[in-house]
């Protein structure tokens, strides 16, 4: 089933339910479309179902009714290893917690996404890796171990990561949850110039007013449903 | 990063580095496991070869011989020809001998049995000619060897002579023969009864025809005795009627069945060790896959698939089980070697010639490696199990 080509991201009357004694509806009929290229953020209170919405999209989770196109491809009838590849090549995920692989170094790290694939690694590609580590700042640290970098560091290694198999779509959970304001405000600043530069689709859920404003779209979530959705266009 | 090992097989050897003490303790742990049953293994063996070689390396392994009391084998050479290209057979000599008694020491006679080889052949069946062998090898006729305690008992020297009779009756002649050598078997029975001579010697003495009183065998694997004496039974053309194949086996029931007893018991305590072996990798290798777990959720998040994710710890414990298989094989030998050298008897030899069977330790080693691939089994199917979701909201 074939959506509209400018649509990155379609949800179709998702619903989420935990639980199977003491049933909880996290989310209650969920409609979204997201244009691609676009760079949304999600806003709401703990609780509201931001992440599970995230995890769904990025078919880490399934919902329990409802249907997810990614690129126009329904992500619901696929099966386990399909939605591996799916995720493989097409969405990168930037989490609070930054999940590096502490046994590696950064640039093994970045090189992470594109090793799983089991292809030859060409030096372009390495050249591509040391690229987005420069990209994000990390140019003097590629050779480092994951543990022996900062919290700020390893985030950075984390989007550059992501940022790994050229996705189509970037799914960040409060990406600079466990960072302090400035890092933050250059972590964001970071993502948007990626986004104008690799045209990229990114949907980023934060707690932070101030972030929220700068993105291109803005979604509330309140109690499992969108509660509001203003688009935010830049000057 | 090199890029010609597989993703899965790279990943979990960086897991296998990047803690380097448990993964040595892991490899220790399973090559004591392995040195333990190669040391059982071999020392059961090494004590089983000896003792029979100790009872059958010096003796027939299959006679052929008259069913009768006093009866000869006819023709012996048609027989001879028959067997001879058995594939398993090592030795073949024709067996004449006959009671007789020496007259130097007293009227009545001191009791031997004369038996008449072609000496060359049946000293690799009998080993006569041993390091403990004194004096030549008899050329002549009417030379003979005899024992180490016929010759103690009674002074007989090397160039003596012995006035020889088929019974002391005194009426009968007697012949002379010159003793060559001194031979000892190890055996103070045999050294006191056997007189040894050539085939030439024997016919001349008791022109006995051309019969043998039996043919004697030795085999390759004595084990496989009884086979191979079956294959002599098809094999020769004649009629064997008034003959019969006896093989060790079936003379000593008693000797065999506690081999057997101690070869189970060998089996049974390496099974144990193996399945203990096996158990540690698979629970230890549990314990890493909840130890790695957020990293086997975020490779899942990024594309890995359950396969790949599972292989990892297959690779591992196949890693893991190579490690210890080294260590272990290597250590194992070390206790043998140090069996051998240092558990001594009194006279300084040691209480059981190690016998190193290169292909049980192949064996084991390849059993330990493929125990340790299939204990990777469980923790690669609890990784499968591992959801990405829950991983990620734990933090």
């Amino acid at each position: 089933m074939t959506e509209n080509n400018t649509t990155a991201i379609k949800l179709k009357n998702i619903t989420k339910v935990y639980g199977k004694i003491v049933k909880t509806k996290a989310l209650k009929g969920i409609n979204l479309e997201l244009e691609k290229n676009s760079f949304n953020s999600v806003i709401g209170q703990s609780g509201s179902g931001k992440s599970t919405m995230l995890n769904i999209i990025g078919t880490l989770d399934t919902p329990t009714e409802g249907d997810v196109w990614i690129n126009g491809i329904k992500t619901t009838d696929m099966d386990k290893g399909e939605l591996a590849k799916l995720r493989n090549e097409t969405i990168g995920f930037i989490f609070q917690f930054h999940y590096l692989l502490p046994e590696f170094t950064a640039l093994e790290n970045v090189l992470m996404p594109y090793s799983i694939k089991d292809k030859k690694l060409t030096q372009e590609i390495k050249d591509r890796a040391i690229m987005l580590l420069e990209r994000v700042g990390l140019g003097k640290v590629i050779n480092n171990n994951a543990k022996a970098m900062s919290g700020g560091q390893q985030q950075r290694t984390a989007i550059a990561r992501a940022l790994m198999n050229n996705p189509e779509i970037i799914l960040a959970d409060e990406p600079t949850g466990n960072l302090d304001s400035d890092t933050t405000e250059q972590v964001y600043d970071l993502l948007r110039e990626l986004n104008d530069e690799f045209g990229t689709t990114f949907l980023v859920i934060t707690h932070d007013q101030h972030v929220a404003e700068k993105t291109d779209r803005i979604i509330e979530l309140k109690d499992g449903l969108i509660e509001m959705d203003i688009l935010n266009k830049r000057e | 990063m090199k890029t010609n090992m597989s993703f899965a097989f790279r990943v979990a050897k960086r897991f296998l580095k990047s803690d380097k003490k448990q993964t040595a303790l892991i490899i220790l742990g399973i090559a004591i496991g392995i040195s333990v049953q190669i040391f059982v293994g071999l020392l059961i063996d090494s004590l089983q070869i000896s003792l029979v070689d100790s009872t059958v390396g010096n003796s027939a392994h299959i006679t052929i011989q008259s069913n009768e009391t006093l009866g000869v084998v006819e023709d012996p050479d048609e027989i001879v020809d028959d067997i001879e290209g058995i594939e398993d057979i090592k030795y073949i000599t024709k067996n004449l001998q006959n009671i007789s008694y020496i007259m130097n020491f007293s009227s009545s006679g001191t009791q031997i049995l004369v038996k008449g080889f072609e000496l060359e052949g049946a000293n690799q069946i009998y080993n006569y000619y041993n390091d403990d062998f004194e004096g030549s090898k008899p050329t002549d006729t009417n030379e003979v060897i005899i024992g180490r305690d016929l010759a103690e008992k009674y002074q007989i020297s090397i160039g003596d002579t012995l006035e020889t009779k088929k019974t002391p009756n005194p009426i009968l002649d007697s012949w002379e023969v010159e003793v060559a050598g001194i031979f000892d078997l190890g055996v103070a029975s045999l050294n006191e009864l056997w007189v040894i001579t050539n085939n030439e010697t024997y016919r001349d003495l008791y022109t006995p025809g051309d019969v043998a009183n039996s043919i004697v065998i030795q085999v390759d694997k004595v084990f496989d005795a009884d086979l191979v004496a079956q294959t002599v039974n098809t094999s020769i053309s004649r009629d064997l009627g008034g003959l019969e194949i006896i093989d060790w086996k079936e003379q000593n029931e008693s000797l065999l069945s506690g081999l057997q007893g101690q070869t189970i018991s060998s089996v049974f305590i390496q099974a144990f060790v193996l399945i203990s072996v096996v158990i540690a990798i698979a629970s230890i290798l549990a314990i890493t896959v909840l130890q790695k777990s957020k990293q086997v959720g975020i490779l899942k998040a990024m594309g890995t698939d359950d396969v790949k994710a599972s292989r990892i710890f297959l690779y591992e414990g196949f890693l893991l089980g190579l490690g210890g298989t080294i260590l272990g094989v290597s250590l194992g030998v070390l206790m043998l070697w140090a069996f051998g050298t240092f558990a001594t008897d009194t006279n300084g030899n040691p209480i059981i010639d190690i016998t190193l069977d290169f292909q049980f330790i192949g064996l084991s080693a390849v059993i330990a490696i493929v125990s340790s691939l299939l204990a990777g089994f469980i923790p690669a199917r609890k990784s499968k199990k591992l959801n990405i979701i829950d991983i990620i909201r734990e933090g």
